[in-house]
C-alpha cells in the first residue's frame, strides 16, 4: 500500500525520520481526513542526501516552481534549498520537512517519539503527543486544529 | 553530495508551506491526485482503530457536529 511503501522506502534508505502531521495523528489516536504523509527529517548533510535517494525510489518529483518542476532523479541537492518541500509521487503526496514551528531539536524529538508499526508490519517513528501539542500551539492561532489539541491533552491526561 | 556550504534550514515560513502547498496542486494532474488521495484514505481506513466507517466513529462525529450547530445529540436530550 502506498503509505507502508512511503515508510518503507524511507527506512531502506536510512532516513532519520519523524513520522508528524496528520498521518501521525490518525496512527495514533483518532481518524481524522488526511491526504498527506508529513516527514520531519534530521537536518544533516548525509540525511538529506539519503532523503533524495528515497524520493527518488519513490518517483518523485519537485520544482523551486512549476516551470522547474521535474523528476528528483534529474536534480541533486534540491532539499538543501529550502526548509520544506511538497512532492509529487506516484504512490503519495510526501511532505518533506527540515525543520518544524514549535520544536526545537529533532534528535531530542526522536529520543521522545514513540515506535510505531503499520498492519502490514512497517516501523515508523512518529512524533510524541507533547510534540504535537507543541507543533499546534506554534501556529498562528487561526491554523490550529483544536480538537487535535484536546485528543492530544487528553490522552496526555492533562484535562 | 558533497558540499562545503551545507547550511541548516531556517524556520520554516508559513508563506512558504501554503506556497509549496499551492504549487504541488497546480503541477500534478487532476486524475492523478485523485487516485493517489483515494489510495491514501484506503490506507488509513485499513489501519486498526482508524475507520471513520463504524457505528462508534458515526456517532462520535455526529456528536460533534451537533454541538458545534448549537443542537443537543437525541441520546443528551433524554437525559436532560
Amino acid at each position: 500500500m502506498n503509505v507502508d511503501l512511503v515508510l518503507e522506502t524511507l527506512g531502506r534508505n536510512q532516513v532519520d525520520f519523524l513520522l508528524i502531521g496528520g498521518m501521525n495523528f490518525l496512527l495514533r489516536h483518532e481518524p481524522v481526513l488526511t491526504f498527506d504523509i508529513d516527514v520531519w527529517v534530521n537536518d544533516t548533510q548525509i540525511n538529506l542526501d539519503r532523503c533524495e535517494l528515497a524520493m527518488i525510489d519513490l518517483d518523485a518529483s519537485w520544482g523551486a516552481t512549476e516551470e522547474t518542476w521535474r523528476p528528483v532523479k534529474e536534480q541533486t541537492g534540491w532539499t538543501r534549498r529550502q526548509s520544506v518541500f511538497c512532492l509529487v509521487s506516484p504512490h503519495a503526496s510526501v511532505d518533506v520537512f527540515r525543520t518544524v514551528a514549535g520544536l526545537a531539536s529533532w534528535a531530542e524529538c526522536k529520543a521522545r517519539a514513540y515506535k510505531g508499526k503499520t498492519k502490514s508490519g512497517v516501523e515508523f517513528f512518529g512524533l510524541s503527543d507533547a510534540d504535537m501539542v507543541a507543533c499546534q500551539l506554534a501556529l498562528p492561532s487561526g491554523t490550529r486544529k483544536y480538537s487535535r489539541i484536546e485528543a492530544l491533552r487528553k490522552a496526555m491526561g492533562e484535562i | 553530495m558533497n558540499d562545503q556550504d551545507f547550511q541548516p534550514a531556517r524556520p520554516i515560513d508559513p508563506a512558504l508551506l501554503a506556497a509549496e502547498e499551492a504549487k504541488r496542486i497546480r503541477v500534478w494532474d487532476r486524475e492523478e491526485r485523485l487516485r493517489v488521495i483515494f489510495e491514501t484514505i484506503n490506507w488509513a481506513e485499513s489501519q486498526p482503530g482508524v475507520s471513520r466507517n463504524n457505528k462508534e466513529s458515526c456517532l462520535l462525529r455526529q456528536q460533534e457536529i451537533l454541538r458545534s450547530m448549537g443542537e443537543l445529540p437525541d441520546s443528551e436530550q433524554a437525559k436532560s
